[in-house]
């Protein structure tokens, strides 16, 4: 009883890759598919995150759970994530998500002896798992503005004598318990536009009547051409179906002026990683849990043999 | 103070099914799938992947309740198939869909790291 | 009948004294005389989830 295949054979394309960016062109499915990924890339895909604060000492300004809520909101590099076991489910230890395959351990001392303001950051965790450790974004691009000297996140500042001592437990876990576990910082994808000019109509405007309709974008979508002196489609995906130059033709008296359609079917992905795991990580792993949830979901043997045999006979005695 | 843990939201309780399945008493080859502790992600691709098998005349997905983490599919067949294996097969065809991609994306980023 | 109740110390909330306090006691700094009293922290570990 095996059907007819309706897969289908979506293509990707890479527009620009980055550590914690991406781009790329999704082709030849539908929304649907688009939609579930990007919700998986926010939602599902595992990360590492502090989840459990023992404070020792803190006798700085600020209270232990505002430090707590800092803390569980530092993105940790979290490649082992999908290899990891859910506390929940770890068998290993005794409930209490604790062991090596369910949580790393954190840990940070610091004492202000100076006169000087001292700065506690995420560099100041100490990790007993050198593959989880909080994300170094002063690596990532030291081109541009570095953040407070590449110092990391700052947790809270001390003055002399202050002092915070702690033990933080990190754990897997997802966005869709807390948004400190996802991994991603955005995650959009839109409709290919496809945009047409009607060459006639648009000759039938003055160069002045042009450049009006070309500013009535809010967005840089239509040029000029320098030389022929003709609208041009400069960046159709800076168009953000808006509908304002629809508008504004109709109302120069010109409907039909410029035609633009959403290709059901291509979709421009941007996706911007937290820092957790690599932008085309992130992708990869939304595809691998994708297929995990799908498979989570088929039919489990004794519900298809309680149907062959009673099924028929069930529905037709509860129809009565 | 009394919000239900979050965790409920994708943790299936102990002794509940995934999912259940349940003829519709009046028509036949239409039923309805329980889907425990799922969402729109399955939902939707669920529904829209049915929607490309020609076999199936009714395909729909709903979420009965924010709070309650589960949704229902109700899908209709012609008696050239059934509603179970139009299930079965729209997630086979998904699962390939997404082997499909991924082999696409792991080549991509290949040829991707090597141009760059 | 509580076994002898313990002497908690406070901190004072104006000059920073140590004032050890009985049940019973005027809530008054020793020293400078301010009413206003803080509990020290406890010196046992506190736990706390990171939400």
């Amino acid at each position: 009883m095996e059907g007819a295949s309706y897969a289908r054979m979506p293509r990707v394309k890479i527009r620009e890759l980055k550590d914690d960016y991406m781009k790329f062109e999704l082709r030849d499915t539908d929304a649907s598919v688009a939609n579930a990924l990007r919700r998986v890339m926010i939602s599902e895909v595992p990360t590492v995150a502090i989840d459990l604060v023992e404070i020792e000492v803190n006798s700085s300004v600020l209270n232990d759970e505002f430090i707590a809520h800092r803390l569980g909101l530092i993105p940790l590099t979290s490649e082992r994530a999908m290899g990891m076991r859910f506390s929940r489910d770890c068998d290993a230890c005794d409930g209490d998500g604790q062991c090596e395959y369910c949580s790393v351990e954190f840990h940070l001392r610091v004492k202000c002896m100076t006169d000087s303001t001292l700065d506690v950051t995420s560099k100041d965790l100490y990790s007993s798992d050198h593959t989880v450790v909080p994300v170094d974004f002063s690596a990532a691009d030291s081109s541009s503005v570095e953040t407070s000297d590449g110092r990391g996140i700052i947790i809270v500042k001390l003055r002399k004598g202050q002092e915070l001592r702690l033990r933080a437990i990190a754990r897997k876990g997802i966005g869709k318990d807390h948004a400190k576990w996802s991994p991603a910082a955005t995650v959009t994808f839109m409709y290919e536009p496809e945009i047409h000019i009607n060459e006639d109509l648009m000759e039938s405007l003055s160069l002045e009547e042009k450049k009006e309709w070309i500013d009535s974008s809010p967005t840089r979508v239509f040029d000029i051409d320098p030389v022929t002196q003709q609208v041009m489609v400069v960046d159709p995906e800076a168009y953000s179906y808006d509908d304002e130059v629809i508008k504004k033709a109709e109302a120069m008296g010109k409907p039909g002026l410029v035609e633009i359609n959403a290709k059901q079917d291509s979709f421009i992905f941007t996706v911007e990683s937290t820092g957790a795991v690599k932008a085309s990580q992130l992708l990869q792993n939304a595809i691998e849990i994708l297929k995990q949830k799908l498979d989570a979901v088929r039919l489990s043997e004794d519900t298809v043999e309680a149907d062959d045999q009673f099924g028929e006979l069930g529905a037709h005695m509860r129809g009565g | 103070m009394n919000a239900p843990d979050r965790y409920e939201r994708f943790v299936v309780p102990e002794g509940t099914k995934k999912v259940s399945y349940e003829r519709d008493t009046k028509i036949i080859n239409a039923a309805s799938f329980t889907i425990e502790r799922e969402d729109h992600t399955i939902g939707n691709i669920l529904r829209m992947q049915l929607h490309k098998d020609p076999n199936v005349l009714f395909a729909g997905y709903k979420l009965p309740h924010p709070l309650q983490y589960k949704i229902i599919i109700r899908i209709h067949t012609t008696s050239q198939s059934s509603p179970m294996q139009a299930y079965n097969q729209s997630i086979n065809d998904l699962d390939k869909e997404l082997d499909t991609l991924k082999s696409g994306f792991e080549a991509e980023l290949l040829k991707f790291s090597k141009d760059y | 009948m509580d076994p002898l109740p313990e002497p908690v110390s406070y901190l004072c909330g104006d000059c920073g004294v140590e004032n050890t306090l009985k049940p019973g006691d005027v809530i008054q700094c020793r020293e400078c005389g301010y009413r206003i009293l803080y509990k020290k922290r406890t010196r046992r570990i506190v736990q706390y989830e990171a939400r």
